[in-house]
């Protein structure tokens, strides 16, 4: 059913058949699956590294500034990339890891080498906030480096690296769509072959509302959680 | 003769408790070098406070994080009770740390901790049992007048209040000295000397030496028996808390004068207070 001789409200109508939701289920399954693996890939990588990031900044806790300059080009190197691109530049290392170079499997390597540079600086802008006099605080009782990373800074800035993490997390729901098209199977992939290829705009519909459901889902509890920690810590 | 040196060598200088020498610091800005302490030399008592003052960029705050080593001194020396602080080694000044406490203007609590887990955290990474950790923080948080405030989080409270939490979390250690980098400037009156009034209390009930540094002259009249002016980097007046304010050094005067004017509520403090 298309647009081009169907009026949209007989599309619309066309979306919520039962069949439509039938081929979309497991496809649905498919981008759940991507999007939770990449995202807790994309969370332990992008937790050290920017954690590492801020530590060994000039105004860091051990400054270093070979490692921060390396550290900061390769990011900023990474995150100049256009997502296809890197999607297309994954393929030999997913090959090299699974054997094979398409599939979901291989696209959450790339989409994981895509999105960890850009919540890397995200979790670098979230432990930044974090106010001198507090790492003060923690020296000045004889804490160790480490003591104050996991006991103060990680804990202090939770909210923020809770908000950061969902509009990454969000980012990621977007490029398993796009990764749909390369072969990653999901959403995307079912909203392209049937809803763009084969002007089955109802496919295309139903795909919208799961993509856009799926956002506001991530948004929703991200908010909910980051604020119930504001409140029981009375910040707000 | 060895014997006598050791004997020497064990004995705290109570004279002497803190022994600053020659102390220079200087600070790399974008306009030039900045020389924040000019050949600072000092001398605490034990068990006494000590009271600093100084205006706006005299580089009082700098000294005192001299002290525990949150700034690095250029050169000189600083002794805490008889031990070089600027040749300790990373794991040695951790420790030595554990035994000076610091309060802040900011009070800088852990928004993520209770009141508890606030007064815990040094005991907590010292590895401290559980136990012990209770009934410390409890004994603190009583002496301190927060008994009844433990589950709560800072965010909650009024400024005397953290600064009291601030101040449990720098003695629940039971250091030998605490340092008070403005504790009270962020204070309305009435709370800054409920909070005096609970340093003096602290310092009389554990012998605690008290360095605090303000630029608030009634801060340092109503809670210390020396003190000394810091202006321009350099120390300019050094003596009993009486004296100087009694017969200031024609600097200091010119100074104290500035603050009168700038500060309008010294007549109120000194009604409230009967200083």
């Amino acid at each position: 059913m298309s647009l081009l001789d169907t009026p949209i409200w007989e599309v619309i109508k066309a979306s919520f058949t039962l069949e439509i939701w039938q081929r979309l289920a497991p496809a649905i399954l498919e981008t759940l699956y991507m999007t939770i693996l990449s995202s807790l890939i994309m969370l332990m990588f992008g937790l050290l590294i920017g954690i590492l990031l801020t530590v060994t900044s000039p105004d860091g806790l051990i400054p270093m500034k070979m490692i921060y300059s390396i550290l900061g080009w390769v990011i900023n190197c990474l995150r100049s990339l256009p997502q296809m691109i890197m999607i297309i530049l994954m393929i030999p290392v997913a090959r090299l890891i699974f054997g094979k170079s398409y599939g979901t499997n291989a696209c959450i390597i790339a989409i994981s080498a895509s999105c960890i540079p850009m919540y890397a600086r995200m979790v670098e802008s979230s432990l930044l906030e974090i106010s001198k006099g507090k790492i003060e605080a923690a020296k000045s009782v004889g804490s160790t480096n480490a003591q104050i990373i996991f006991r103060i800074l990680l804990p202090e800035t939770l909210p923020s690296l809770i908000r950061g993490f969902t509009v990454a997390v969000i980012a990621v729901i977007s490029m398993t769509a796009l990764a749909g098209m390369f072969g990653a199977g999901g959403i995307g992939d079912i909203a392209v072959r049937f809803g763009y290829m084969r002007f089955q705009h109802e496919v295309l519909f139903a795909s919208v509302y799961v993509l856009a459901a799926l956002v506001q889902l991530v948004q929703w509890l991200g908010n909910f959680i980051s604020t119930r920690i504001l409140k029981k810590r009375n910040l707000i | 003769m060895a014997n006598h040196h050791e004997v020497r060598r064990n004995m705290e200088p109570i004279d002497e408790y803190i022994k600053i020498s020659g102390l220079y610091k200087t600070y790399v800005t974008p306009n030039g070098p900045l020389e924040v302490l000019k050949g600072i030399d000092l001398t605490v008592r034990k068990g006494e406070i000590f009271g600093i003052i100084g205006f706006s960029g005299a580089g009082k705050s700098t000294l005192v994080r001299c002290i525990n080593r949150l700034e690095k001194a250029d050169a000189g020396s600083i002794k805490v009770g008889g031990v070089e602080m600027l040749s300790l080694s990373k794991k040695e000044l951790l420790q030595k740390r554990k035994k000076i406490g610091m309060i802040f203007q900011t009070f800088n609590l852990f928004e993520a901790r209770n009141v508890y887990r606030n007064i815990a955290y040094p005991l907590e990474i010292s590895g401290v049992p559980r136990k012990e950790i209770k009934r410390r923080v409890l004994e603190t948080a009583e002496l301190v007048g927060l008994s009844d405030k433990l589950k709560d989080y800072p965010g909650g409270l009024s400024g005397g209040q953290k600064q009291r939490v601030a101040i449990a979390r720098a003695i629940v250690n039971q250091p030998d000295l605490l340092l008070s980098d403005e504790a009270t400037s962020a204070l309305d009156p009435q709370t800054t000397l409920q909070i005096l009034d609970l340093l003096k209390e602290i310092n009389r009930s554990t012998g605690i030496t008290i360095l605090m540094i303000t630029h608030e002259l009634d801060a340092i009249r109503y809670t210390c028996e020396r003190m000394a002016v810091l202006e321009d980097a350099q120390i300019i007046e050094v003596g009993r808390v009486e004296d100087i304010f009694n017969n200031p050094h024609s600097r200091t005067g010119s100074l104290f004068a500035r603050v009168y004017t700038e500060f309008q509520r010294m007549p109120e403090l000194i009604n409230g207070a009967g200083i």
